[in-house]
């Protein structure tokens, strides 16, 4: 008797303990991920991706040769645009910092000139005959004037009342702030130069090229004689951030009256730079009706805080993106009126996000 | 056989014609001597023998699972042994002791016997104790019983030639009517009123195949059974030797059986008689316990059901949202469903014939299904086990069935059963099931590992 009881008891109790329930694997979100709801104007606006013809679209933006991040929720009628310009620009991993570094910036994108820079400001600036700005083999104005912020090489070409003539390209960044910003200083006495770093940032050494010589130092200044009719000196700066940064200036024998000084300075340390570090675009577009944020005199609660970032892979795509949720308030422009609007909007949206 | 038994019912009836019976005291003397002796041989014999006997059965009875057939002859045996061992204890003690106190009784008795001797040809030898004097009611009794022409049982034994001859001849049916013997009336007239009493109320049975031998001083009593199977008689040689009991006759109360059966079965399960229908095969294996007491019993087991289902699918469909959405189908096709049956139903038999009426409890173990799984942004659509989307995990309901004996050890029958509670649920997305109650009819066949009464 005790066996088949024990038989009866070792079969299906070893069945029903071996059975473990399988559920079927959940569907990643039969709720919408990505949505946009507040109102513009006293007017409610709902935005999901996945409903209807609206989607979520995240991409990278190479705006003059900066990589913004751009969150689009939306359809062709209706839709939410959000830039997020980064202010770290020239480091290496920028999407995590300038997400996070968003929520104390405002909402703010300046129109107009960004920076200019006139002959007259050069201090040698009677020596020249002609000086002349080139951008990627275009030729601008001599009074060079930068309306779109951006990361540019810019060459200045340069004929001297001699007739001779010299040439230098540098980098510029426009609009964004740095960390490599510096000044170079020079000063000729004797066929002898003197080149000196000027920086805020902590520097491990710089290296100098004069021609075909070049030296090494730890200090910021260095003294070279002058010996060609023209020399073209480098100093490239290596700073204690990991970054590193060239600048070229150019010099005759002389040295006394033709050169052309160091420009990048000049334009970098205009008024209207770094304008654009973490700030944030937005773009809304109603039935046709394209309202754009704008900033408004003595305004200052145009802002977006995030009050979570999280990585999100796509399931259907396996992409991965930057889910921010935050809350937007800024002022809007009507650009067909010209009127302002005020919109307030809770946000989930997606951002381009590459480790 | 046959042949001895005649020539010593020959031999027999001339010893016994020429049998002289004198009493003298010596005789008692010696016979009380050999009654010390054997009383204490005798109550260790049977004490051994009765606790080994009772051992045995029972270890045989639950733990070498005896037939049905024989295991019932095995406890008729060993019922009857124990009683007669019982008996036998109850005689001996009562034989030596009050043969004791006899003595006197037995010498004023001495002529009585010798008449009575004389009437051994009617095959019934006087009643030693008719004429005792410690109770006129049992000696009443007694007398009755002779008159009755009843076996009776002499306990005092004279010493006779015939005893020269150590015969020893066990009863059998041929054997001769030399006494009849029932161990019932054993000594009225020596039992006290009380033990008197209870055996005269007990059924008399008439024992017409008795023998009685005798061997050196002692009185053999055959027993009073017509297939005694065993005379434990060959290892008292010399001794006084008491008929074993007769088999007890009397009512017992009913036995309860235990009953232990292997369970097969087959037949259709489906969700009642709808449209559509996703029943389908339906066969289950397991074990079954009967419990009976006369007619009725409680039956339950434990058994694994498989049911295979066609038709039953759970399906559901989601949009998964994203950077866009996308819809997905989410769809199960059961094809098997496995349970775990334990019924509970109260029976009742009519000779072959058994009903069942209970209920069952049935608890969703696994199932087998192609599914379509939402897996790497994919589905994957393949067989897989244990999806229990929408079902139930436990379900009740009605049982009846009948049973029909066709053997000792095999039974066929037909169960049914309709749910009384839901085995799907409805609370998801599972379309074209309008019923969620299942019926089922099978046949089944059990087979008999064991039983026993108690």
């Amino acid at each position: 008797m005790k066996k088949y009881i024990i038989i009866s008891f070792v079969t299906f109790f070893g069945v029903s303990f071996s059975s473990c329930k399988k559920e079927l694997k959940p569907i990643p979100s039969t709720t919408p991920v990505f949505s946009v709801s507040g109102t513009l104007d006293g007017n409610p606006i709902q935005l999901d991706a996945g409903d209807g013809d609206t989607i979520m679209n995240a991409y990278q933006w190479q705006w003059n040769n900066v990589v913004t991040q751009t969150g689009m929720l939306g359809n062709k009628e209706n839709y939410i645009k959000i830039e997020l310009l980064s202010g770290d620009i020239d480091l290496s991993s920028i999407n995590s910092q300038y997400i996070s570094m968003m929520v104390v910036d405002g909402v703010y994108i300046p129109s107009g000139v960004f920076s200019t820079l006139n002959k007259s400001q050069l201090s040698n600036a009677n020596s020249f005959q002609k000086l002349s700005w080139s951008y990627n083999g275009q030729n601008l104005a001599d009074n060079l004037t930068i309306q779109e912020p951006g990361k540019y090489t810019l060459s200045a070409d340069v004929v001297y009342n001699n007739g001779t003539s010299a040439n230098v390209s540098n980098d510029i960044f426009v609009g964004y702030g740095s960390h490599q910003f510096f000044k170079l200083e020079t000063a000729v006495q004797n066929h002898i130069l003197t080149g000196t770093i000027f920086t805020d940032e902590a520097v491990d050494s710089v290296q100098w090229l004069i021609g075909t010589h070049s030296v090494s130092t730890a200090g910021k200044q260095v003294q070279f004689g002058l010996s060609d009719s023209s020399n073209k000196i480098q100093a490239k700066v290596f700073f204690q951030n990991g970054l590193s940064r060239l600048r070229s200036l150019v010099f005759d024998k002389d040295g006394q009256t033709n050169y052309l000084e160091d420009y990048v300075y000049l334009i970098e340390s205009s008024l209207q730079n770094r304008l654009l570090d973490y700030k944030t675009k937005v773009e809304i577009g109603i039935n046709g009706v394209i309202y754009k944020t704008e900033i408004v005199e003595d305004q200052l609660d145009n802002m977006i805080v995030v009050s979570k970032k999280e990585q999100y892979i796509d399931q259907l795509t396996g992409k991965k993106a930057v889910k921010l949720t935050a809350k937007l308030h800024a002022n809007f422009k009507n650009l067909a009126t010209g009127g302002i609007i005020e919109g307030t909007f809770d946000v989930v949206m997606a951002f381009p996000y590459e480790e | 056989m046959s042949e001895n038994i005649n020539d010593m019912d020959q031999l027999l009836d001339e010893k016994i014609s020429a049998m002289k019976f004198e009493f003298k005291d010596a005789y008692w003397t010696e016979m009380e001597a050999l009654l010390n002796q054997q009383k204490r041989k005798k109550g260790l014999f049977w004490w051994v023998f009765g606790s080994s006997t009772i051992a045995v059965l029972i270890l045989l009875l639950f733990w070498m699972n005896y037939t049905p057939a024989n295991q019932y002859d095995s406890e008729t045996i060993a019922s009857q042994q124990v009683g007669n061992n019982e008996t036998l204890k109850q005689n001996t003690e009562i034989n030596t002791a009050d043969l004791k106190n006899q003595k006197n009784e037995e010498v004023k008795n001495e002529k009585q016997l010798k008449t009575n001797s004389s009437a051994l040809t009617a095959k019934t030898p006087t009643n030693l104790t008719s004429k005792s004097n410690q109770s006129n009611s049992t000696s009443t009794k007694a007398t009755q019983l002779n008159h009755r022409n009843i076996s009776t049982v002499n306990q005092k034994v004279e010493k006779t030639d015939l005893a020269q001859n150590a015969l020893q001849v066990n009863n059998t049916s041929n054997s001769s009517n030399l006494i009849s013997a029932n161990d019932n009336q054993i000594h009225p007239n020596e039992l006290d009123k009380t033990s008197a009493n209870e055996v005269n109320d007990k059924p008399i049975i008439e024992n017409t195949n008795q023998l009685v031998t005798s061997t050196n001083n002692q009185l053999i009593i055959a027993p009073g059974v017509d297939q005694m199977p065993i005379l434990p008689f060959s290892s008292l040689n010399k001794n006084l030797m008491i008929p074993l009991s007769p088999i007890e006759l009397v009512q017992r109360k009913p036995l309860m059986t235990h009953s232990f059966f292997a369970e097969a079965g087959f037949g259709y399960g489906a969700n009642s008689f709808s449209k559509p229908s996703f029943g389908g095969e339906k066969f289950h294996l397991g074990f079954v316990y009967q419990l009976e007491k006369a007619n009725w019993g409680l039956k339950t087991g434990l058994n694994a059901s498989w049911t295979s289902v066609n038709g039953l699918n759970y399906f559901s469909r989601q949009k998964i949202y994203g950077f866009s959405s996308s819809v997905v189908s989410t769809q199960l096709n059961y094809r098997s469903l496995i349970n775990m049956v334990i019924p509970l139903e109260a029976t009742y038999h009519i000779k072959k014939h058994m009903i069942g009426l209970g209920v069952q409890l049935n608890v969703l173990l696994t199932t087998a299904s192609k599914s379509k799984d939402w897996s790497d942004a994919q589905m994957n659509t393949k067989l897989d086990w244990n999806y229990r989307e929408s079902l139930k995990p436990v379900s009740l309901a009605a049982v009846f069935d009948y049973t029909y004996n066709i053997s000792k050890r095999w039974n066929i029958g037909a169960a049914f059963s309709y749910s009384i509670t839901p085995v799907i649920s409805n609370e998801r997305n599972l379309f074209n099931q309008p019923l969620t109650r299942m019926f089922s009819g099978q046949l089944f066949i059990q087979y008999k590992l064991s039983n026993f009464k108690k």
